[in-house]
């Protein structure tokens, strides 16, 4: 066995151990089926090409994800100019009057969650969240995702996602609203 | 005087700007009277905790998101034939 057959697994064998991971972390930022599909088919032929170049640094499944993460990225700048998702925060700018009163309190106070570790902790929360995040408008969840999750800056965000950083942080802001309403929903089962 | 609606928006700028005097002076008298925005400061910082987290796990565990047959079938056949530019 030479060593880059031990450092890397047979590309056959990349789509059954990552295809859903990689599709999943697709999925999340693209919200679109044929997109995602499209990112991780390009990231396996590419990983392929560059199989050579892996370094053995990082785990396989790191390795992939920084390939998809370009994938990712291109396809968002594609969609952006197609414009396939809506535009902005257009179609949300109600939000706020649905979630506060006309006199600026909270419609739905917010509660108390307790300890932030004990919630991580919990399945029921990591599931909750990924369901919340799926239900975000579109544009929204991939200005969270980008970055909230991926620690994106909101300028490189703005660029990717053609939009203002203003509204780039009026999408963040709104998905907070939303996926702490939701929370409250689907995980604490809250609301009367 | 502050009202909710302006202090959840000031607790989400916190995340990419630091407040000035006069909005942490505002935001401060509000959450001491304000249950429900002291609430949604905490939350927010979870969500924020949460999202970084959810990258290290890459979206793994609870996710009921996967490939389809289909594309996984087409995924396969364009392994097996390779990259365009290298065939085997």
């Amino acid at each position: 066995m030479n060593e880059e057959a031990r450092r890397t697994s047979a590309p056959e064998d990349w789509l059954a151990e990552h295809g859903d991971a990689l599709y999943r972390h697709a999925y999340f930022r693209l919200r679109d089926q044929m997109a995602a599909e499209d990112a991780v088919q390009e990231t396996l032929l590419a990983a392929m090409k560059a199989r050579e170049r892996f370094a053995g640094r990082s785990s396989e499944r790191t390795w992939l994800m920084g390939i998809l993460n370009n994938k990712v990225v291109d396809a968002m700048r594609k969609q952006m100019r197609e414009q396939s998702l809506a535009q902005g925060d257009l179609g949300d700018e109600e939000l706020e009057d649905l979630l506060f009163e006309a006199d600026g309190h909270w419609r739905h106070p917010p509660s108390a969650w307790g300890d932030p570790d004990a919630a991580f902790e919990q399945k029921a929360f990591w599931q909750a969240l990924t369901g919340c995040l799926e239900e975000l408008p579109a544009r929204q969840a991939q200005a969270f995702t980008l970055c909230e999750v991926d620690g994106v800056d909101g300028e490189e965000a703005s660029k990717v996602l053609g939009v203002t950083t203003t509204n780039i942080w009026v999408m963040l802001h709104r998905a907070r609203l939303r996926l702490r309403e939701c929370l409250e929903l689907t995980w604490l089962g809250n609301r009367d | 005087m502050l009202v909710c609606k302006e202090a959840a928006r000031l607790i989400s700028a916190s995340y990419h700007r630091p407040l000035n005097l006069g909005e942490r002076v505002a935001l401060r008298v509000h959450l001491m009277m304000c249950k429900a925005c002291t609430n949604f400061k905490e939350q927010a910082r979870l969500l924020h905790d949460a999202a970084r987290r959810l990258n290290a796990m890459q979206v793994e565990g609870p996710g009921e998101l996967r490939l389809s047959d289909g594309a996984r079938q087409t995924i396969k056949d364009a392994l097996a034939a390779g990259p365009p530019d290298k065939k085997p």
